[in-house]
């Protein structure tokens, strides 16, 4: 019995651990938007431009992957859902399956995986090693207060790219998948279009925004607080990036599985099954 | 040698700078303070003797970066524990500070190390800010390395950026933590003029520092304060209490 309780005592303190590790992090998020937005003698114009360059790695330079990506995905779900739909004797459906599938579900995950793959060691690894170099220290006796400096770029730049990406990730996708496919299916483009277009509603929207926007704020902020928790040597800088990783994608997963799971027990109580 | 003009006015004027029962100690466990109760002066120079870990950890509380102590210090009557980032920063903006290592950003090169703070504040003219740099750079035989980022060029360099960054901007209270590691006696020589520059046709008062080389700053005439065993003391030099 003892042992039972031992147990559920852990879930329980790990559970609170999670939830307070969220907590703290979206108040650095905060945090980082207050002391931007708060001082008032800051250039803006030097924080921007952490800002282009934060887009120009973690947007721009990602296009390649991501591109490549969609083209594979948007190719085996065509394949595959048409494959499947002419056996059941229709193509009409595939423009909901595509919707369905790469704009509501694997466009905000995959490009937030690639994010963190990508941006998020570099950012958590970059801050570690600016700690380690007393950089951090260097630009607050500078006045310049590191949360609006380090973080808040980054915050704003990794939402900004992970948005273009996921709408670059959808696009390619239908686009790239029908034309890689195009020897093996005999769909008109217009019509496949039209279908893709009459799926769109706007929850579709919603959820694309509402995903790839927390999606981008916690991998970043993630990243950027444990990059800051290396204290003075440079062995922690790859542990923390380690920890920064798995941190981000438990929440992304976590916060993807939740959000689909709301929204489809939504349309099931629209549709009066539950 | 001309000096920057603050048009901008965010700066406050640093009339105290007070430690009140404070207790510091390094993160490897050394003491550096114990209920330590000292006014420091806003003028003249002062050179702080002591182990050089613990020398440095002081400095680095005078500037507001240390926060990890017990007691109060106290900047012009207010506690800098109660501060926010911002309320400090328009006294942090009087004082310049010179890293004994490290403290350059590694993605700038220097010219962008030393003129990113001028371009964050907008408090000085950049374009002034830039004559100045200049004027400096060619003074301290630095030209050459301007460019590059601070693993591409010597430490000597480095530290000659870090003493610039600390300067440019006009401070009232200078810190320079062993300011002339590593550098070369003509170098050394010219950083001691540039300083006095600064003291007689600038804003700077006060200077605080540390160094190892004793006798290179005998022109500028500084008190001495011995931190040893927790205490900041005025050093009673023996001839001089003989």
């Amino acid at each position: 019995m003892q042992a039972i309780l031992n147990k559920v005592d852990n879930i329980g303190k790990r559970v609170v651990d999670y939830i307070s590790y969220g907590l703290e992090t979206l108040l650095m998020g905060y945090l980082s938007i207050r002391a931007t937005f708060n001082d008032k003698t800051q250039g803006m114009r030097t924080i921007f431009s952490v800002v282009s360059a934060q887009v120009y790695f973690t947007g721009w330079q990602a296009l390649p992957v991501i591109g490549f990506l969609a083209v594979g995905s948007g190719t085996a779900i065509i394949l595959q859902s048409t494959s499947q739909m002419n056996l059941l004797g229709g193509t009409e459906s595939i423009g909901t399956f595509m919707m369905v599938v790469v704009v509501r579900e694997l466009a905000p995950l995959l490009t937030a995986l690639v994010v963190i793959a990508r941006s998020g060691t570099a950012v958590a690894s970059e801050i570690g090693s600016m700690r380690v170099q007393q950089e951090v220290v260097a630009l607050e006796t500078m006045g310049i207060n590191p949360l609006s400096y380090i973080v808040f770029p980054r915050l704003m730049g990794g939402v900004v790219s992970v948005l273009c990406l996921a709408f670059y990730f959808i696009i390619i996708a239908i686009i790239g998948g029908y034309l890689a496919t195009i020897f093996m299916h005999q769909i008109d483009f217009y019509y496949y279009l039209s279908l893709i277009i009459q799926a769109v509603e706007p929850q579709d929207i919603f959820l694309f925004f509402f995903k790839n926007i927390f999606s981008g704020a916690v991998i970043f902020i993630v990243c950027c607080r444990h990059g800051l928790s290396v204290k003075c040597s440079s062995h922690e800088v790859p542990q923390v990036t380690t920890k920064a990783v798995w941190m981000s994608i438990e929440y992304i997963v976590i916060f993807h599985i939740v959000v689909s799971g709301l929204f489809y027990l939504n349309q099931l109580i629209k549709l009066g099954v539950v | 040698m001309k000096i920057c003009n603050v048009v901008k006015p965010i700066r406050k004027e640093i009339n105290e700078l007070k430690f009140d029962s404070i207790e510091l100690k390094r993160s490897l466990g050394d003491l550096v303070l114990q209920n330590s109760n000292v006014d420091l002066p806003q003028r003249g120079f002062h050179q702080f003797i002591g182990n050089p870990g613990v020398v440095s950890e002081l400095l680095k509380l005078i500037v507001g970066v240390e926060l990890n102590f017990k007691g109060k210090y106290l900047v012009n009557g207010e506690d800098l524990l109660e501060m926010t980032f911002e309320e400090f920063l328009p006294f942090r903006l009087n004082m310049g500070y010179g890293f004994d290592f490290g403290g350059l950003l590694n993605n700038r090169t220097l010219r962008q190390n030393i003129m990113l703070p001028i371009e964050y504040h907008n408090e000085i003219n950049i374009g002034e800010a830039q004559a100045v740099l200049a004027e400096l750079l060619d003074e301290l035989l630095l030209n050459e390395f301007a460019d590059l980022r601070p693993a591409e060029t010597p430490g000597y360099v480095r530290k000659l950026a870090c003493f610039i960054r600390a300067i440019i901007h006009n401070p009232t209270h200078l810190i320079l933590d062993c300011p002339t590691t590593a550098v070369d006696f003509n170098r050394t020589e010219k950083i001691i003029n540039i300083v006095n520059h600064y003291m007689e046709y600038g804003n700077l008062q006060v200077v605080y520092f540390t160094s190892t080389y004793i006798n290179g700053f005998k022109d500028w005439k500084p008190q001495k304060w011995l931190l040893e065993k927790g205490q900041l003391n005025i050093e009673v030099l023996e001839e001089a209490a003989g």
